[in-house]
């Protein structure tokens, strides 16, 4: 019989709402909130991620040693959906404090933990996710781009696409081959911190529909990388890209992106009331409090070491139908046309969330993958 | 297994052994199950609430375990019903009478009036109302232990062959009054409840599916195998995780007497459009056997499609949730989430 993922909701401890107050504290002070923006994790800031490093909210599970707060992991929750929940731009350092991080902490070795996380947690250094290539992308475990011992270090040629903020951040986790005699293609692949201003790397912007430069491609060519910028072990990149989906696909980010335009649309409701717009925010709010139960129940289970995988899987399925369904739900029933230009805080918050939700249910893993995700745990794979 | 799993886990095994296939045959036409229903109160599983040791909070997530397993086996009997019963007599400080309990449907047009002591009015909807010995109720602005005997009835059913009865009363005495009641709170701890049994009740009909597309050959291999009802399958797992989920806050917010209608509602409401889906995808994947009166699935569906109605349907607490976020003038939308209203 199929085995139940595993949810386990508990009350909130008084240290996760000092967590919410700390955050909130600052968010109300801070200059980059004047312009809140709807999927705020793609809004690249590195003064706002500078001034969040240095209050503490950057890293905020790591060890004092290198730079973190040692704060659990559902006060880091608690962070991370407010800073998404009020629009804050966190795309400087949201994939170096959520994925490469965790990473170098887990399989780093001490010196790339005490060169590289520190300043992370500043908020001083961004990196980026080198795993998707022009011919791989659902098929992950397809990648071509090699990296070759040479001498003391590791020679790397090959293409990145979707790179987002490459042309913005200091670093990039790839993803490559290092060993073709694997009888399995899961097998022979490693991860290599690569510096982006590294010789031989050409980042070449790809412009999205909203119009903004976010993505880039990447080509390497005889990129020349020290051997130690091999995090983990020859090999076993495969297992360790596996180990941090968790982190990746279970927190806020995957159902909050548009919940800005909602929150806008219920200020502006609340000066004339109608039972529509009533409707409209509850079907919304009954969904978004379990996701939000599940979320939190996730970042218990990490913080305690788990993988937990399939309940992952299912945040991210739920949540990005709901991030979408939100500019659905407003672009059905709301009048206000959504301009990206408007001065109107609902209008312009509405424009961004609805050219953006198309990638929510890509970025990150597709539907579809997902879905195979979950058949596979319910043991119909 | 913690203690609350093993209770989950007996009754489990009690309904497995005592729901047999002429117990459930009878029940549909209508006729009492009253071995089953002696052993389950011999057991103390009919006021569950009030057999664990510790507090409140203990007492509902022993009542949550065992009204789980009763859901997952579609008991047609009063359980759920009797165990909210008990639990809303103990908080207003009343004695539980022994027997099936049931309670009223506390819709906002249910107005039972109490004058000089006595009762009159009209109860729609009692679930098992012919069965109970006794119904809770709220009269005249207070909250009343009605005697099943004082009343006319009027036989009704949901869809699932389960006794849904009106029940008229005039000038009846009452078996205990008790202090003032919000008819809307005992809304909201009957909605949890309900909720509960909708997300039991979708889970066991995801089980069935994927159990059944596993073994179902067609084209060569098991339908399961097909991405096209896999991921339909994939869909109904999150829909029952979220529901379990929300059922969960409910439950939480109960034991902890905080946030409690922001937490009902939100529960009924998602598990009532969660159990539909899941009822979809189920019949679904099934293909014509599962419109069959001989196979299990109408079991659960069936109850899921009346559930959906009873103690609030989706739109009535989604409008409800939404009044409350827009009527908190001064509260962003983001701190009625967090916090609750």
């Amino acid at each position: 019989m199929m085995k139940p993922p595993n949810f386990t909701v508990r009350m909130e401890h008084p240290e996760l709402e000092r967590a919410r107050r700390e955050i909130r504290e600052f968010l109300a002070h801070d200059p980059a909130m004047a312009t809140p923006r709807a999927d705020s994790w793609s809004h690249f800031d590195p003064a706002f991620s500078g001034r969040l490093g240095r209050a503490g909210f950057i890293g905020m599970t790591w060890p004092k040693r290198y730079g973190g707060a040692e704060r659990n992991s559902l006060e880091r929750y608690v962070v991370i959906e407010e800073l998404l929940a009020a629009g804050a731009p966190a795309a400087a350092h949201w994939i170096a404090d959520r994925q490469t991080g965790p990473q170098i902490l887990r399989f780093g070795s001490e010196d790339q933990r005490e060169r590289i996380l520190p300043a992370i947690a500043r908020g001083e250094c961004f990196c980026s996710i080198g795993m998707s290539e022009p011919d791989t992308g659902s098929d992950l475990a397809s990648v071509r781009t090699r990296a070759e011992r040479k001498g003391d270090g590791w020679t790397i040629n090959g293409r990145k696409i979707w790179t987002s903020y490459a042309h913005q951040s200091h670093y990039v986790l790839v993803l490559c081959r290092t060993s073709e005699n694997a009888a399995a293609r899961h097998q022979g692949l490693s991860q290599i911190l690569v510096p982006l201003d590294a010789p031989g790397l050409t980042i070449r912007p790809i412009i999205n529909l909203a119009g903004t430069h976010d993505f880039n491609e990447l080509l390497f060519e005889d990129v020349q990388a020290p051997a130690d910028a091999l995090i983990g072990t020859e090999g076993a990149g495969w297992a360790q890209v596996i180990s941090e989906l968790a982190f990746e696909r279970s927190g806020p980010e995957r159902f909050l992106s548009s919940f800005v335009a909602l929150e806008a649309f219920a200020e502006m409701a609340r000066r004339e009331p109608t039972a529509e717009a009533a409707a409209l925010i509850g079907s919304l709010i009954s969904r978004l409090a379990p996701l939000r139960g599940m979320s939190m129940s996730i970042a218990a289970q990490l913080g305690q070491g788990e993988s937990p995988n399939f309940e992952a899987a299912l945040v991210k399925e739920m949540g990005s139908l709901f991030e979408q369904d939100v500019t659905e739900r407003l672009l059905e029933e709301v009048v206000p046309a959504a301009d990206p230009e408007s001065s109107d805080k609902f209008r312009r918050l509405l424009a961004e969330a609805v050219l953006r939700a198309p990638s929510f249910s890509i970025r990150g893993g597709t539907r579809e993958i997902l879905r195979g995700i979950i058949a596979r745990d319910l043991g119909l794979r | 297994m913690s203690d609350i799993a093993m209770i989950e886990d007996t009754v489990r095994r009690m309904l497995a052994d005592g729901l047999t296939a002429p117990v459930l045959e009878a029940s549909e036409q209508g006729k009492w199950a009253g071995a089953l229903w002696e052993r389950l109160e011999k057991e103390g599983l009919t006021q569950p609430a009030a057999s664990a040791e510790g507090g409140a909070g203990e007492g509902l997530e022993t009542e949550a375990a065992v009204l789980r397993a009763a859901a997952g086996a579609a008991l047609p009997l009063p359980l759920a019903e009797t165990a909210i019963a008990g639990w809303i007599l103990g908080q207003h400080g009343l004695d539980v009478p022994a027997g099936p309990l049931t309670v009223a449907s506390f819709t906002p047009r249910e107005t039972l009036t109490l004058e000089a002591g006595h009762v009159s009015g009209r109860l729609e909807g009692v679930a098992w109302g012919r069965d109970a010995a006794a119904i809770v109720a709220v009269a005249g602005g207070k909250l009343a232990l009605l005697d099943r005997k004082s009343a006319a009835i009027t036989h009704g059913a949901n869809l699932a062959s389960e006794p849904r009865d009106a029940l008229e009363f005039s000038k009846a005495p009452p078996l205990a009054i008790g202090g003032a009641a919000d008819a809307e709170a005992l809304l909201c701890r009957c909605a949890a409840v309900r909720a509960l049994q909708l997300a039991e009740a979708a889970g066991r009909v995801l089980e069935i599916a994927v159990e059944y597309a596993g073994q179902r050959k067609q084209f060569g291999k098991a339908i399961g195998g097909f991405q096209a009802i896999q991921h339909q399958l994939a869909a109904a797992a999150s829909e029952v995780a979220s529901a379990r989920v929300a059922a969960q806050q409910a439950y939480l917010a109960l034991a902890a007497r905080r946030n409690m209608l922001f937490a009902c509602a939100v529960a009924k409401a998602r598990a009532n459009d969660a159990a539909g889906a899941v009822a979809r995808i189920g019949h679904q994947v099934h293909g014509a056997i599962g419109f069959t009166r001989e196979y299990q699935l109408h079991r659960y569906t069936r109850r899921i499609q009346s559930w959906r109605g009873e103690y609030g349907a989706s739109a009535y607490w989604n409008r409800r949730l939404g009044e409350l976020a827009l009527g908190a003038k001064e509260r962003s939308l983001w701190s009625i989430v967090t916090s609750g209203i």
